[in-house]
């Protein structure tokens, strides 16, 4: 019993209980996620799928806290991603890349050059469904890469299944916006249950997340202190831009 | 004791090189060309909404360097705004290095717009250092006139003196007098030109960094001079090298930075090719490569290249070589910006008669790289290595306007708050100028959160109202009936859940040509999609979504 005792003691010492090995093989997620990823990480090498009607602002969540610990993020078949939208989600613009496609489109060889580039040269790689034109050999190829490089692929499901098989899948359904009225109000917030599920998930997990906040940030929704902070409806006549919309300049 | 030691056999046995300065100021405006009202029209060049350069009668206005864009058009509407193009201001200003060039050997480009060279040789040739500087200023003008105008922006300056430092503020004060100045040589005659001038020149002309002169200025040295009188060893004891630096310059001695030496023989890199080139992508890409080679073996001795040699020659024998020269070292993207330059340069104003043969980058001054030009904190990751690799791999597979990077540029729509930028283009591990976000919010702007998804070229949709009929806002601000339905592209019909606006813009409303009214809808449709819409004469569009 002592002799387990000890060999405890040494393994924490060693960092192995802690996870401080574990981590050089994850990436840090924003602690919005913790009640979905424990520790709030993901492991280097998979494919995480973003579905449902919050699909973009998810994946560009999803990406912000590995680009804030570091990491550069490059964004393919996703030529419409709003770049203020996901600088307030925490994404950081000095290490971000976009691949945008010629207007007479990339044959799928292109894609696999492409693609692989960016697994090389970004930790994380976010795709939209303009990149799900990939034919499926090819995915398995860049998959195989993607492990042995260590960098993660986030995918934005688009009207098609994409050809990345999914390690996680997360879905955002019953997204509800706060703050617009008849007329009157501004979008203040969304709240969203997001869904995690995948291979090495043996149960769905569920969380609520503001998916943005009024702020434009992602934050886990507890029903007891949402009003406090993450309210939309904290001070919405200082929100209306209609008091200070009219102002004639350039 | 030590320090006057060094002081001693340094200044003995360097000595300062007489140097030639030809500077224009404001050289953006020139060039971006006249246009048809006149050298009197106000004009400033703007780069991430702020005036980098200005005319004469712009600044008659009130517009100085550093305003924003919105400062500039309240204190002058008329302003002609140009978009700032180190490139292009490159072009051009290779006309007149090509006929310097041909006068007096060794011309060395510090940046468009000014350029340096020895001035001993051809002043003895051409008869004294005020005919020299004539007969050049003469050239350099003649060779402007033509397609441009330096009327907007005054005259442009020729300076001789000892040193880049005095050499360059004399051609500053030859513009402003629109003749030649020489100072006299010797360390004495330099000093007490400079003397009573302000210490600002020290960031406006030697590129010293603000806060240090702000701090000259707080602890009461004001003038060059009264820097000059203090002991050379305080100053390195309070100031560090960049405090010998200023001292050392401002006491009319050498302008190289301490630690500053000709490299060995052998550090060059150059790129023969069998089959000549003949497109400048390739040969950038090319000097890319060259370029980090050079860098890393730089900087494995710790040393950072001040001073480079750019060559090019053609099979036939045609060749194009040019000095380039930056105080605070040339970073590798550096280089490539400045062999793009040359090379569009060359192609434009010579008629090259075949493929490029050889391309050479030698870098003539080195110094000890002590991290001037990156802060404590703005060092350089692994990561950042891998992502510069791939950025350069992705524009030689998908094409140089296909990689993109965000730049600030501020505005009111979604789709003007970050633009997109060839990543070529951009220095990607020193951002700070690209994503410098106007310090206030945009009048009008939305508030957070932004759309996820922002539409451009913006998309056609109809907002219909319960009687199917299409919605209208008018001139001030009323809408005609709630919607209750929106058309989108793909011709689906959504109901409305709720919606509010409308938020009325009113763009430019002095200028006829681009005034552009228009007001933006927020609109959630039942299935939970919440859309940023706007209306412009009648007719509504998606602009961006929320998703």
């Amino acid at each position: 019993m002592s002799s387990r005792v000890t060999n405890l003691a040494e393994l924490a010492g060693s960092g192995l209980l802690t996870g401080a090995a574990a981590q050089q093989r994850t990436m840090p997620v924003l602690p919005a996620f913790a009640e979905l990823l424990p520790q709030a990480v993901v492991q280097r090498g998979s494919v995480v799928e973003c579905a449902g009607s919050a699909a973009v602002s998810l994946a560009l969540a999803l990406a912000a806290g590995p680009s804030l610990a570091g990491a550069w993020v490059g964004v393919a078949g996703l030529p419409e991603m709003g770049v203020a939208a996901a600088v307030e989600l925490g994404v950081v613009p000095e290490r971000l890349v976009m691949v945008a496609e010629p207007a007479q489109r990339f044959n799928d060889a292109q894609w696999a050059d492409v693609l692989a580039a960016m697994i090389d040269g970004f930790d994380v790689v976010l795709l939209g469904p303009g990149a799900h034109v990939v034919r499926a050999g090819t995915a398995r190829r860049l998959a195989a890469r993607l492990h042995a490089r260590g960098a993660v692929i986030v995918t934005v499901e688009g009207a098609t299944p994409g050809p990345f098989g999914a390690d996680l899948r997360f879905e955002a359904t019953g997204a509800a916006w706060q703050g617009l009225g008849d007329g009157h109000g501004v979008a203040g917030g969304r709240r969203a249950h997001v869904q995690l599920s995948g291979r090495r998930v043996p149960r769905p997990r569920r969380a609520e997340l503001w998916l943005p906040t009024a702020d434009g940030l992602v934050e886990a929704a507890t029903s007891f202190s949402d009003t406090s902070t993450a309210s939309p409806f904290n001070t919405p006549s200082f929100k209306d831009p209609a008091a200070v919309a009219w102002q004639p300049t350039g | 004791m030590a320090a006057d030691g060094i002081a001693h056999v340094s200044s003995s046995r360097t000595h300062v090189p007489r140097l030639g300065v030809l500077w224009c100021p404001h050289w953006p405006v020139v060039a971006a060309g006249p246009s048809a009202a006149g050298a009197g029209e106000p004009v400033a060049v703007l780069h991430a909404n702020r005036v980098v350069a200005h005319s004469s009668a712009a600044a008659a206005d009130g517009i100085a360097v550093g305003q924003r864009r919105r400062d500039a058009q309240a204190r002058c509407p008329s302003v002609r705004i140009e978009q700032h193009d180190p490139a292009r201001d490159a072009r051009v200003f290779e006309q007149v290095v090509h006929a310097v060039a041909a006068m007096v050997p060794r011309v060395e480009v510090t940046e468009p717009g000014t350029l340096t060279f020895m001035s001993r040789g051809p002043s003895r040739y051409f008869g004294g250092d005020a005919a020299m500087a004539a007969r050049v200023a003469q050239l350099a003008t003649d060779t402007i006139t033509p397609q441009r105008s330096l009327a907007a922006v005054g005259s442009l300056g020729i300076g001789v003196a000892d040193g880049r430092f005095a050499a360059g503020i004399a051609a500053r004060r030859a513009a402003r007098l629109s003749a030649p100045v020489v100072i006299e040589p010797g360390q004495q005659a330099t000093a007490d030109f400079l003397a009573p001038l302000p210490v600002r020149l020290l960031t406006v002309v030697a590129g010293v960094a603000p806060e240090f002169v702000h701090l000259l200025d707080r602890l009461g040295v004001h003038h060059l001079g009264s820097l000059a009188a203090l002991p050379e060893a305080d100053v390195l004891a309070r100031f560090g090298p960049l405090g010998v630096f200023a001292h050392r310059i401002a006491a009319g001695g050498d302008h190289r930075l301490p630690g500053t030496h000709d490299p060995p023989a052998g550090l060059q890199v150059q790129r023969v090719f069998d089959q000549p080139v003949h497109h400048s992508d390739a040969l950038v890409f090319v000097a890319r490569q060259l370029a980090e080679e050079l860098v890393g073996v730089l900087a494995a001795g710790g040393r950072v290249c001040t001073r480079l040699v750019v060559t090019a020659e053609t099979e036939h024998g045609e060749q194009s070589e040019r000095v380039w020269y930056r105080s605070t070292g040339l970073s590798a993207a550096a280089m490539v910006e400045r062999v793009r330059w040359q090379l569009d340069a060359w192609a434009q104003h010579d008629s090259i008669t075949a493929g490029v043969a050889l391309l050479r980058l030698d870098p003539v001054e080195v110094r000890s790289d002590e991290g001037v030009q990156l802060g404590l904190w703005g060092g350089r990751t692994q990561a950042d290595e891998w992502a510069v690799r791939a950025v350069a791999r992705l524009a030689a597979v998908a094409g140089e306007q296909q990689v993109l990077v965000p730049a600030a540029q501020g505005g009111r729509q979604p789709h003007d708050a970050y633009a997109w930028v060839p990543a070529v283009t951009a220095d990607l591990l020193e951002p700070a100028e690209r994503l410098a976000v106007p310090a206030t919010p945009w009048p009008g702007r939305l508030p957070s959160p932004s759309p996820a998804v922002v539409h451009r070229p913006l998309r056609p949709v109809s907002v219909l109202d319960l009687t199917g009929t299409t919605v209208k806002v008018t001139g001030r601000g009323v809408v005609s009936a709630s919607p209750a339905a929106v058309q989108l592209p793909d011709g689906a019909l959504e109901p409305v859940e709720s919606w509010a606006g409308p938020w009325p813009v009113e763009e430019r409303w002095w200028d006829a040509a681009r005034h552009r009214r228009l007001a933006r809808f927020q609109v959630l449709t039942r299935s939970g999609r919440l859309l940023l819409l706007t209306v412009e004469r009648g007719q509504w569009w998606l602009a961006a979504e929320y998703c």
